[in-house]
């Protein structure tokens, strides 16, 4: 698999070929980011693709020195889905079929559990949606997460940890009927 | 500090940020916020569920067919330009004077940031902890020189099973750097006069809280002992009065997630664990987090039960049939008859190296019903064996 700095020099070279393999390696990824910063799957893909375009135009924009291909482009998604975050309705939680080998009062019990954080994601700001995807899910630093959504680096810590206060709520306490 | 002034720290505990060292010491030393460490590890666990499963229901989306043109300004700029020599000659001395400048900037910048993970222990403990705050299983520190946490720390250890008498010290770690890590320890059997460790501690205990000086006191006339340390490797430090102690530590730009409560900070090179694992392969979430194994030793193993598809054998060494594995920390990524297999637990699952490669091997026909071996998981789907050679050849009758 082609690294982030052989990737980059084909973009800079002007190679579909790299932009291809781009795309492929972090677009679901950051759908999956996307769809839960903006709340909405559909502006998510139209914002992920206008990201990978802007990426493309703005071929002189990412130094390796500043942070990853993948944080580079992020942060790019981070900026045009602030037109498209008002509006759209909230998400429905998708859940996997639940795993084998459980007892079925175990899968109910788990799978409550699943819908009831879900659920409590999708109530929290937008930001702190984003914070918590990208400190769980892409396991970014606070300074990482700072730079990509261009907020200082005391609203990233205040912000995951109202988020994390409402998710242990429901965490400990269920879901408020 | 109280547990409501600690919350927030917490929170950036558990994501391995820098925190006040009076935050570090009231979570170490609390139930409560260790509580609270390990629900943040459940909720993290819970989201990377909710990501797999909405990954798995991602329709596809592909490539723009035509991608924009790109501006042609570099060909309109790119035209010669005259400027006076005294002018480039005091350009080039600015551009050189603040790259050198910037350069030492960021490298102050990075000196500063580095994290001490440590581990200090006696042979063979079975329980090791300082007496204030708490009594951790294992005595882990961290060091941040930017948290202003550097310097000398009281600690206390007991040997197994009250055998090996206390042990006394102050660590004072001085610099942290990348490559090297620079402290001095003072350490000293402490001979209990046939009293019950565990009752001299819960004494001192109820005491309220242990002080430096009190110690130093202990300590006169033990000589300081300076070290410069290589991150990874493990040091042997002699203990005034006999023994000796075992320490171990890592140097990083940022902390790992980690349990404070059942395991240690960081696995030791030799250790595997698996706390809280679940599992997804190709995409679709077979396992859910459950269950907590801990395992070390040259032949070891650890396992877990997976309906419909058999017995995860996971070592740190190879053997007959195994596959290669990459671990890097909470998480291994590993390819079993052509389908990938994702595994992601709330703590490190292996020490050492990073990434780490470790071995796995699934028996497709293990079935707990059915196998008859005594180490059957009945309600538990992880568990661990001493020897993997064994664990295959019961596999195999």
């Amino acid at each position: 698999m082609a690294n982030d700095q052989t990737l980059w020099q084909g973009i800079v070279n002007g190679e579909r070929a790299a932009f291809d393999a781009l795309f492929r390696l972090y677009s679901a990824q950051l759908r999956l980011f996307l769809r839960r910063y903006t709340g909405c799957p559909d502006a998510a893909d139209d914002v992920a693709q206008e990201t990978f375009l802007q990426l493309w135009r703005r071929h002189n924009g990412f130094d390796p020195a500043r942070g990853t291909l993948k944080q580079y482009l992020f942060g790019i998604a981070r900026k045009q889905a602030a037109h498209h975050r008002n509006g759209c309705p909230p998400p429905e939680a998708e859940l996997a079929t639940e795993p084998e080998g459980q007892s079925a009062t175990e899968a109910v019990a788990a799978e409550d559990r699943t819908a009831d954080l879900n659920e409590a994601l999708v109530r929290l700001e937008p930001e702190e949606r984003a914070l918590l995807w990208l400190r769980e899910v892409e396991g970014y630093s606070y300074a990482e997460m700072s730079e990509i959504l261009g907020v200082p680096l005391g609203t990233v810590k205040s912000k995951l940890f109202s988020a994390r206060a409402a998710l242990r709520y429901v965490w400990c306490n269920g879901r408020k009927e | 500090m109280d547990c409501i002034a600690a919350e927030p720290f917490v929170c950036m505990l558990y994501d391995g940020e820098e925190a006040p060292e009076e935050a570090v010491q009231h979570i170490t030393g609390c139930p409560a916020c260790r509580a609270r460490l390990r629900e943040y590890a459940a909720i993290a666990s819970e989201i990377r569920v909710l990501a797999v499963a909405e990954a798995q229901n991602l329709r596809p989306l592909t490539t723009p067919a035509t991608l924009p043109s790109r501006g042609r300004w570099r060909f309109t700029l790119g035209g010669p330009v005259r400027v006076p020599r005294f002018l480039l000659v005091m350009g080039i001395a600015i551009i050189a004077g603040l790259s050198v400048a910037l350069g030492y900037v960021e490298k102050q910048r990075r000196s500063q940031d580095l994290w001490l993970r440590c581990d200090l222990r006696l042979p063979q403990s079975q329980y090791t902890g300082p007496i204030h705050p708490a009594n951790l299983p294992q005595l882990a520190w961290v060091f941040s020189p930017s948290a202003r946490v550097l310097g000398p720390r009281p600690f206390f250890l007991v040997g197994p099973e009250n055998q090996l008498g206390a042990v006394a010290g102050i660590m004072d770690i001085q610099q942290v750097r990348s490559n090297r890590v620079d402290f001095a320890i003072q350490a000293k059997h402490i001979d209990t006069g046939g009293q019950s460790l565990r009752a001299l501690l819960e004494k001192q205990r109820a005491a309220g809280p242990f002080q430096i000086d009190e110690l130093r006191e202990v300590l006169s006339g033990v000589p300081l002992r300076h070290y410069r340390y290589e991150p990874g490797t493990t040091l042997r430090i002699p203990i005034e009065g006999g023994g000796t102690l075992i320490f171990h530590g890592e140097v990083g730009d940022q902390l790992s997630k980690f349990s404070w409560q059942e395991f240690a900070l960081e696995p030791a090179p030799d250790e595997i664990v698996l706390d809280q694992p679940a599992l997804v392969v190709e995409k679709s979430l077979i396992l859910r987090p459950g269950g907590a194994v801990k395992v070390s030793g040259p032949k070891a193993c650890a396992y877990m039960y997976i309906p419909g598809k058999g017995l995860l054998v996971l070592s740190l060494h190879a053997f007959s049939g195994a596959h290669e594995a990459a671990v890097d920390r909470s998480d291994a990524m590993f390819e079993l008859d052509h389908e990938w297999y994702y595994l992601f637990a709330h703590t490190p699952i292996a020490g050492g190296d990073r990434p780490k490669t470790i071995w796995v091997y699934l028996a497709k026909n293990y079935e707990p019903s059915q196998s008859g071996l005594k180490w059957n998981p009945v309600n538990s789907f992880v568990g661990s064996a001493q020897d993997v050679t064994q664990v295959l050849a019961q596999l195999k009758q």
